[in-house]
């Protein structure tokens, strides 16, 4: 019987928590670099690792929140042809096997039972700064759950309190996640720092979420919520420290870390912080060998994926970018490419976007295979332009005239030229946030809290998969629960239209 | 008395016998024959002698003179042949279980390079599914299908008594090259739980018991066999070649006619597409699957002696040595095996001693497989192989690339499919194994009670492995541009090294008492032991990365893990009894148990319990039939058995039920300042999967000499708690997937064996045999859900988009399709399928299920002999089972012509011969769930046909048999694609079986 | 046991055959489809088509096609396409057919013809719609399509006179939605070329509206069962808000209401739209053009209706000739005067001094840019919707306060430099009447 014990095989290179909390003094900020990494990088041993069962290239984090809200909206559209990629980029024959929606559905399930265990672990053990640790992590769990309530809009609830339960959890609708996500953040705004490392959540990065989430109230829960929006970016903005930076090139470069405008950056790093999912995804995608010259924006390679159409350069002194003052309309790359996307599997159909590049802004630098560049998930001016949108809607505490500087001072840094308070309409700011913030992850959520996402009201190229675009149906503001989920919990139900 | 004396030979062959016992009939004296078949005994006139030897008909022969030569016939169904089970022998007549023997002379023949290819087609309810035709292959072995849904369904084999690692070390694909098929003696398959049960915990899938040859008293003998085999390709995949392809893209992509063939470097001439010549470029026509197979020749030698030393101590030692080549260029293998065997009876016959040594050492060039075989369909035809032009960097192959000009540089960048026989010739990756599989079995009969055995066998499985990936200077795969110095930069030189180190331990011990007591209980015999298992796989890797500036490619330093190690151990324990009772020499009553502990669970659920129980009734000895002589044998069997799985290393590794975290790598950090790390997934509910097996099976030998005989089982067989790899719960773990005991499937079949002997003279001989079976299962139950994706149901369509399921009501492995529509002529129609319910939507609701494996697999063959001259063959095949055409898939679409994201082009299947149907324009949404892809996966193919010719004393002593074969040399099938024996089902960068043509000889002296 | 043998290959094949019938649109179609930019968001036509049965159950789908040309080849932007439809029906708007009449080359301006001399407004469009099966793609794609169908597209041309003879008629617009029946005067009706057809410029508000004579009821129409003709004394006639053109047939008693508003659009005035609506013209009857006064920035400006690029006038050429779609016209930083006469197809713009409401009462005494008037009339000066808020304001010229009015007295004259006037909050019309010199006054007409 003496050799039974060696049925309890111990192993050699992974760890037990007891071991990796004596080996290494900082093991908790290790395991908590891997919750803010689940919305950077694909897995655990490089770039073609992968976290979840998804392919390592295509399922990061941010790489799905660029094809599901960029794409899928009126700034940028993707040549590949891949199946499922089209589906996003034409909005047009959605369905539950869509890989796509997978990748960031799984990456949310990911996120959260990670940032579940930590808090669990963080249970357990001795540490200065736990209640600014477990702010960070309850800040990280509402991240990915608000990427949840945006594209699903539903769920399950997995939390600390039922970590480890095999029985299916019942499914939750939007309206209990948004107020559990409105309570975790409040709780979180309360453990988190003014001020903290770089790449991690503060006071302000809670604060920005929960302004999102009161932002787009009215479609997650149907109760519009701009005053309470309004409140909190106008602590952001109070109270935060940061500023706008001079030249708006510099904030998505090569050294962006340096930068005191972005609130949360998502890092990546060429040497360090490698993915095909990070800025990687965006630079990379965006050029062509055919028409530009890689070195010039710091990249090895060019994927030929991404270009820009009209509804956004066309927001640019009416599409004459030549002649517009605005720097952001300088911004495209022109140069071989035709304005229209008559073909938008065509790479020369439309304009590259040349908004994200590798190169450093402040000193010189070297090309390299991965991107540096962090990814500006929150920023000062975002926060500026949800400021004057809630102004626009009447929001409570948001004046015009503030609101007027807050837009001028965004405008302005671009030479765009101000802004008259009359100009200040609901129309007026869709289109600054789409020159301003397009790309960056937003638009699709703009377009819908505006109500121009689905129906006719507004059409882009390639909306419902035709040239001049069509109209596309309501169901279409969520995205359908992918099949794999349906599969794994019987609990769960498809949205509606799917 | 006078002394009787004469040679034994076989009937067949007409090789001497050795080792023939001899008696006189009635009593216990006797002798034997020596190694060359003689025999001298003392007799009286009219005496009777019975001449038997394992494996061939008893004959008794009246003395009626001093001179007394026997010639016996082979039985392939001797009752009284040892047949092999666990943790002893027994008989064909005394076997209560599900067990198929199969011995030397029903092996397939020809170029054989390992073991499992001895065994393909040769008995019922075993289907063998290799992964290609590369030289180490990877057999797919099923027995009655396989039990498990995405647990290990391989059966266990153990070689010499040891139980085998699943784990292949580095290097290896087919586990069971590490026995040179020359050496194997037999096989016993293990096919229903009763028979499998005592092995337990990894016999759900049934047990392959493999015995090596054994050395003999008397004097060495010497086998020498060497044969030269030379292979081709047989189906190659029907590409466009560069006319066809230029007409192509003339007419479906004119807009890219200038991406044709090569710059023409004498003209500035860009194409103008509305005429019908290309200008200003020159257009080659490669065929690039030609250029990256070639005609194959393998060398195979081997030398082995057998006798005994100091006349008491039976030997056999063999070296062999094989040089493979592949069909697809560079993808060579050699290996060198030696085996040693010492049998020798010490103390009185009380202890036997078995020695065991197999050594192996190999050495594989793995190619880049998907690459080359990938790219030789997809390279544009137009295109060149070589480039001998002035300026080329990429040693003298051509190789498509983009000139990005800048205002001062020009930097070259490559661009679209890299040039596949590059691939192949610029990389070499040497993977070398040196592995040894030994064992030490004492069994000790006891002295004051020799019905009481011990046994213990100890057992080393150890093996090294090391892998190099080298690239030579200027291959393509490690350009780099370094822009800021704007000139290109080749980083050759070592990519990759693996070391890893295998030490597998065993031990096995149990008691065995025998005890013939001739009454109602006629004999029994009863077993106890216990067996450890312990599987330890330590290795570490070497990961480089480019260095732009030095051009060197540099070690990828990793602080958390600096050697990249990896470690794996796995603990098996086991605790078991046998009892056997035959009553009346009629009824066989066995009853086992076993009791497995498992590292891979937590204490509470680490053990399974495992019993059996199986009845024998011995109808021939019935008093009814004893004197029936048409009936020469029939026995009835049934048996009942849970068995164990827990195999499960390959999805989730060696330690999935408990939480362990895993550093991030260098290029994985996150936080500046922080090692990363990352909570790994775990299950602590996991626990054994069990099957339960019922059996019923018939044996009958008829008519005289057993012209016909065979065996046929019946059996039914549940698997519950199955361990799958299933999308967990979103949220509720800590990944999307991971290992669950899920839940249930049951899988009933039949089994048919025959032989026939057809013909059975001394100077001719001809035997039929075959088998069939039929397998059907399905899923009945998976708890929560109704359905799980197969994981290794991967379509090329963008990865993790899976084509078939495990449903339940369904057969497991089905595919999960749309029902393609037609046209009146019988096209397919791009995206219209069927709209099953009728509510005026295709969508996931419209899909149904069609099973991938085949219900059906059969084999047959026959052996004829006619002096010295012999001819056999073997066919094999399967009946329905379909085959996911994914080249249809992948290359079957018109777009498919025109890349991405580069400015060359990708060759198609031939749509003008009908390879593929214009209307697939693109293949997107639910367009690859169309059935249109799937292809019955039916085939008739024929295995080998030998023909041989013996010659004998063309010099003294010496023997020699010369034989030519062809091995695959034909395949019957409807499949349109290249091969319809697809063990995935999904016929995608398939590395093709070799059409050869083997011609040997083989030496005895 | 051998029921186990049963296969799950037994599905027949599947052949689809020729559709049942072929697919034709049900709908009636009018003679000729009038277009007017006004019009741009109505339904032109509901295309209506037969289900089709292709023999085997599977999904069909629909495409609507519209096109200039015959062979549905034009360029994209002068195609319609529904995209792929599960529904037997799809609407097309008149927008939809302006931008095919833009292809064609049609205008509404009746000073210009085709070649052949014939007014250039009327055109053919072809549509026609496709059943199919599947992606629609492929070779062999199984589909029935319909005859095409040609549909005429006739622009409206502007009237063809001049504004002299145009006058102020004795019938309003009245209601709700306008002046809270009454409470300030009717908006008016302008004669127009035509006897009896009488033609208002009005910006109204959610609510109803009648029309009656001489701001009394004696004459009032309305439009009972409101299927667009005239009742008298019938009943309300419901809008919504927005700026209308609406027209009074007398002679067969039907009326109808557009959305029409011409206005500035550009980097010189609004960002090209993006920063709010464009700068609304106002009707002048007196010269039968339209005026707007405005403050622009650098940069450059067009001209078009109902804040969309449907209808969209530049000059190309820099002419001063107004072009359909032509290039921008650049503009300096400053306040002027712009005139558009459809009439002759010209615009002028003027640096003016434009009138514009300052004050508490509006934009904290010139925190944000004043309200500016536009002189509709010579000496009549109109703002239109101001938002005042609790307060006091005055009237300024070019947001400067060397020339301000306001009203010492509170007695409605305008006083240079006078007080202040106080103002309570509220939507209002404000009317600067600067036609006798001496004693300008000013109307606050709350809506
Ligand atoms: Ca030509
Ligand atoms: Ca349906």
């Amino acid at each position: 019987q003496g050799c039974t014990s060696d049925l309890d095989t111990q192993p050699e290179v992974e760890l037990s928590l007891d071991e990796l909390l004596d080996q290494d003094p900082n093991a908790v900020a290790g395991i908590l670099s891997r919750l803010y990494a689940s919305f950077a990088l694909s897995g655990p041993d490089g770039a073609g690792s992968s976290d979840i069962d998804d392919n390592a290239g295509e399922s990061p984090f941010l790489r799905g929140i660029i094809n599901l809200q960029d794409f899928t909206a009126d700034a940028i559209k993707n040549r590949w042809g891949d199946d499922g990629l089209d589906q996003l980029t034409t909005t047009s024959n959605w369905d539950e096997n869509n890989k796509f929606f997978r990748y960031l559905y799984n990456r949310i399930y990911y996120t959260i039972p990670q940032a579940n265990n930590l808090l669990l672990v963080l249970g357990a053990v001795d540490l200065d700064n736990k209640d600014q640790i477990e702010g960070e992590v309850r800040f990280i769990r509402a991240l990915a759950y608000y990427y949840l309530i945006d594209c699903f809009g539903k769920g399950v609830l997995a939390t600390e309190e039922n970590y480890g339960t095999s029985e299916p959890l019942p499914e939750v609708d939007r309206q209990e996640l948004f107020t559990y996500v409105e309570n975790e953040l409040l709780a979180a705004e309360e453990l988190l720092p003014d001020t903290n490392e770089y790449g991690r959540a503060n006071k302000s990065v809670a604060r920005m979420l929960l302004a999102k989430l009161y932002m787009n109230a009215g479609v997650y829960t149907g109760t519009e919520r701009f005053d309470d929006a309004a409140t909190y970016i106008s602590k952001i903005i109070d109270e935060g420290g940061y500023s706008l930076d001079a030249d708006f090139v510099s904030i998505f470069s090569g050294d962006n870390f340096m930068s005191n405008e972005i609130i949360f950056p998502l890092i990546a790093d060429s040497q360090n912080s490698q993915s095909y999912g990070n800025t990687t995804y965006i630079i990379n995608g965006s050029l062509g060998t055919e028409t530009m010259t890689l070195s010039q924006f710091g990249a090895e390679e060019g994927w030929s994926g991404h270009r820009a159409t009209k509804a956004w350069y066309g927001l640019f002194n009416n599409g004459d970018l030549a002649n517009s003052t605005d720097d952001r309309a300088a911004l495209f790359w022109t140069e071989g490419h035709s304005y229209e996307m008559t073909d938008y599997k065509k790479w020369t159909d439309g304009y590259p976007s040349i908004k994200f590049r590798n190169t450093f802004y402040y000193s010189a630098s070297n090309p390299t295979s991965f991107s540096s560049t962090d990814f500006p998930l929150f920023r000062l001016a975002d926060a500026y332009l949800m400021y004057a949108e809630c102004a626009v809607r009447g929001a409570a505490g948001a004046s015009m005239s503030t609101a007027l500087g807050y837009v001028n001072a965004v405008r302005n840094r671009s030479n765009a030229g101000s802004v008259a308070q009359s100009d200040l309409t609901l129309n007026f700011i869709m289109d600054e946030r789409g020159r301003e913030l397009n790309f960056e992850g937003h638009r699709r959520s703009d377009l819908i809290r505006f109500g121009k996402f689905t129906g006719n009201s507004y059409l882009w190229p390639w909306k419902g998969n035709t040239v001049n675009g069509t109209s596309i149906p309501d169901t279409y503001k969520l995205f359908p629960i992918p099949l794999t989920a349906l599969e794994a919990n019987i609990n769960l139900t498809q949205n509606p239209g799917y | 008395q006078i002394t009787v004396q004469g040679v034994v030979t076989d009937a067949t062959t007409q090789e001497p016998l050795p080792g023939v016992s001899i008696l006189l009939k009635g009593t216990t004296q006797g002798t034997a024959t020596d190694f060359d078949g003689n025999y001298v005994l003392q007799a009286n006139l009219g005496d009777t002698l019975v001449f038997s030897y394992i494996g061939f008909q008893s004959k008794e022969v009246v003395v009626s003179g001093s001179s007394l030569s026997v010639v016996l016939l082979e039985d392939t169904t001797t009752l009284d042949e040892v047949v092999i089970i666990g943790y002893g022998t027994t008989t064909v007549k005394d076997a209560t279980g599900s067990v198929s023997s199969v011995t030397t002379e029903d092996f397939n023949k020809g170029a054989i390079v390992s073991t499992d290819q001895l065994l393909t087609g040769k008995t019922a309810g075993v289907r063998i599914t290799n992964n290609g035709g590369q030289p180490d292959s990877a057999p797919n072995i099923r027995i009655r299908g396989g039990s498990s849904l995405t647990a290990n369904n391989s059966p266990l084999i153990v070689i010499d008594g040891i139980p085998v690692d699943n784990t292949n070390p580095a290097g290896v694909s087919n586990p069971l090259t590490l026995v040179n098929p020359n050496d194997v003696e037999s096989f016993s398959i293990l096919k229903d739980a009763s028979a499998t049960a005592i092995y337990g915990s990894r016999a759900s899938n049934g047990v392959i018991i493999i015995t090596t040859k054994k050395g003999l008293s008397g004097e060495f003998k010497f086998n020498f066999s060497t044969n030269t085999t030379v292979s081709k390709v047989g189906k190659k995949i029907d590409m466009m070649d560069g006319d066809t392809f230029a007409r192509f893209i003339k007419e479906y992509h004119p807009d890219y006619t200038n991406y044709l063939g090569v710059d023409d470097p004498s003209t500035d001439a860009v194409d103008d597409s509305s005429t019908d010549a290309i200008e200003g470029r020159i257009l080659y026509n490669t065929d690039w699957q030609d250029a990256i197979y070639r005609t194959a020749i393998s060398f195979d030698h081997n030398l082995s002696a057998r006798g005994s030393i100091l006349k008491t101590v039976p030997i056999r030692m063999s070296l062999g040595y094989t040089e493979s080549q592949g069909l697809v260029k560079t993808s060579d293998y050699e290996r060198i095996t030696g085996s040693l065997k010492l049998t020798p009876r010490l103390l009185d016959d009380h202890l036997k001693v078995d020695v065991n040594a197999k050594g192996i050492m190999s050495k594989k060039n793995a190619i880049d497989e998907g690459g080359a075989l990938g790219g030789a369909v997809n390279m544009d035809p137009t295109k060149p192989v070589y480039d001998n032009s002035y300026g080329n960097l990429f040693g003298g192959y051509y190789q498509n690339v983009k000139i990005e000009e800048d205002d001062e540089y020009n930097i070259t960048r490559l661009d679209g499919q890299w040039n596949p026989v590059a691939l192949l010739m610029q990389r070499y990756r040497p993977e070398r194994v040196q592995k040894l599989l030994a064992n030490v079995e004492l069994d000790y009969k006891m002295h004051f009670l020799p019905e009481l055995r011990a046994v213990a066998n100890v057992g080393i499985e150890a093996s090294k492995s090391k892998i190099k990936e080298v690239y030579v200077d200027n291959s393509i795969a490690t350009y780099q541009i370094n822009d800021t110095e704007h000139e290109s930069v080749f980083n050759e030189g070592v990519n990759y090294r693996e070391n890893q180190d295998i030490v597998n331990r065993t031990f096995e011990g149990y008691l065995a008492y025998a005890k013939d007591l001739g009454g109602a209980i006629n004999n029994f015999d009863v077993q106890a032991g216990y067996s450890y298992q312990n599987f330890k796989n330590d290795g570490n890797k070497e990961i480089y990365r480019y260095n732009l500036d030095t051009g060197v490619r540099e070690v990828q330093p990793n602080e958390q893990n600096p050697t990249n190690r990896y470690f794996n151990e796995l603990n098996l324990q086991s605790f078991f009894g046998r009892a056997n009772i035959n009553f009346y020499d009629r009824y066989l009553l066995t009853l086992s148990f076993r009791a497995d502990g498992s590292s891979l669970f937590v204490k509470d659920n680490r053990w399974g319990y495992f019993p059996a129980a199986a009845l024998a009734w011995k109808v021939k000895e019935e008093s009814f039939l004893k004197d029936v002589d048409v009936v020469n044998n029939l026995k009835l069997r049934l048996g009942w058995g849970r068995t164990g799985q827990q195999d499960i290393t390959g999805q989730v590794g060696f330690y999935p039920s408990v939480p362990l975290f895993e550093a991030g790598s260098a290029t994985s950090q996150y936080l500046s300042g922080y090692a990363l790390y990352s909570a790994i997934n775990f299950n602590p509910d996991l626990t054994w999967e069990k099957a339960e097996t019922y059996n019923a099976g018939l044996d009958f030998g008829l008519f005289k000499g057993n012209i016909l005989s065979g065996s046929f089982d019946v059996y039914y067989r549940t698997t519950k708690d199955l361990l799958a790899f299933v999308p967990t719960a979103p949220g509720q773990s800590l990944g999307s997937s991971f290992a669950k005991n899920v839940g249930e499937t049951e899988s009933k079949g039949f089994e048919i064996n025959f032989n026939v002997k057809a013909l059975s003279q001394e100077k001719m001989a001809l035997e039929f045999y075959g088998n069939t079976s039929y397998n059907r299962a399905e899923v009945t139950n998976l708890k929560d859900a109704t359905y799980i994706s197969a994981i290794e149901s991967d379509i090329p369509t963008g990865t993790g988009v899976k084509l078939a399921r495990h449903a339940v009501g369904y057969q497991p492995y089905s595919a999960w399709v749309f029902k393609q529509l037609y046209d009146a002529q019988g096209n397919p129609i791009h995206g219209a399928f069927a709209d099953f319910n009728g509510d005026g939507v295709v969508d996931n609701d419209d899909r149904y299920y069609k099973a991938l494996r085949p219900n059906w697999t059969f084999g047959f063959g026959f052996n004829f002999n006619y002096g010295k001259l012999d001819l056999s063959s073997s066919f094999r095949g399967q009946i329905g089972g379909q085959v996911y055409n994914s080249r249809r898939l992948s290359l079957g679409w018109v777009d498919k012509a025109i890349p991405n994201n580069s400015n060359s082009l990708s060759n198609v299947l031939d749509f003008y011969n009908g390879a593929a149907d214009f209307n697939f324009v693109n293949v997107q949404g639910n367009v690859p769930f169309s059935d249109y892809f799937l292809e019955d996966a039916s085939f008739l193919r024929c295995e080998n046909i030998v023909l041989g010719y013996r010659l004998d004393d063309a010099v003294p002593n010496v023997s020699m048999r010369f034989y030519g074969a062809l091995n695959n040399p034909f395949i019957i099938t409807k499949y349109d694609g290249q091969d319809p024996e697809n063990f995935n089902a999904i016929d995608n960068n398939f590395y093709p079986r070799p059409r050869s043509f083997t011609i040997g000889v083989n030496v005895d002296f | 046991f051998f029921t186990a043998c049963e296969n799950d290959d037994h599905v027949p094949e599947f052949t689809l055959q020729a559709a049942s019938e072929n697919v034709a649109f049900q709908n009636t179609f009018l003679a000729e489809y009038l277009l007017s930019t006004e019009t741009a968001n109505n339904i032109a036509e509901r295309f209506v088509w037969n289900q089709v049965d292709f023999g085997v159950q599977t999904q069909i789908s629909y495409q609507l096609e519209g096109s200039i040309s015959e062979n549905f080849d034009a360029e994209p932007d002068y195609q319609y396409d529904s995209g792929t439809l599960s529904e037997t029906n799809a609407s097309v708007t008149i927008k939809n057919l302006l931008a095919m009449a833009a292809g064609l080359g049609l205008d509404d301006d009746p000073a210009t013809t085709d070649g052949d001399g014939n007014p250039n407004n009327t055109g053919t469009v072809y549509f026609k719609v496709t059943a199919f099966v599947g992606s629609g793609e492929g070779t062999d794609a199984v589909s029935t399509t319909s005859d095409v169908e040609q549909l005429t597209i006739t622009l409206v041309e502007k009237s063809d006179e001049g504004g002299s003879g145009i006058q102020i008629s004795s019938w309003g617009v009245v209601g709700s939605g306008y002046n809270d029946w009454g409470a300030f005067e009717d908006a008016p009706f302008y004669t127009t070329g035509t006897d009896g057809v009488y033609v208002a410029y009005v910006n109204l508000l959610d609510g109803e509206i009648k029309f009656r004579e001489n701001n009394d009821w004696t004459n009032n129409f309305g439009d009972t069962g409101a299927d667009g003709t005239l009742d008298a004394g019938g009943d309300n006639i419901v809008v919504t808000a927005g700026d209308y053109k609406i027209t009074m047939d007398l002679n067969d008693s039907t009326y109808a209401i557009e959305a029409y508003s011409w206005g500035v659009v550009g980097s010189g005035y609004n960002d090209w739209g993006g920063a709010g609506p464009d700068a609304k013209f106002f009707y002048d009857y007196t010269t039968d053009t339209f005026k707007v006064g405005v403050k622009l920035i650098d940069g450059e400006i067009k001209f078009r209706l109902n804040n969309d690029w449907g209808t969209n006038y530049g000059d190309s050429g820099a002419d001063g000739t107004l072009d359909n779609g032509g290039d921008n016209i650049a503009v300096t930083a400053g306040f002027y005067a712009i005139t558009l006469d459809f009439n002759t197809g010209t615009y002028t713009m003027e640096e003016a001094s434009i009138w514009g409401v300052v004050g508490s009462g509006y934009n904290d005494w010139g925190a944000t840019p004043d309200f500016l008037f536009t002189e509709v009339n010579p000496g009549i000066w109109i703002a239109e919707n101001v938002e005042l808020i609790d307060g006091e304001i005055k009237f300024r010229i070019n947001e400067d306060w060397t020339v301000n009015y306001g009203d010492t007295g509170v007695d409605g004259t305008l006083d240079d430099g006078g007080d202040n006037i106080v103002v309570t909050a509220g939507t209002y019309i404000i009317t600067l009447n600067l036609t006798e010199g001496e004693t300008p006054t000013y109307s606050l007409d709350a809506r």
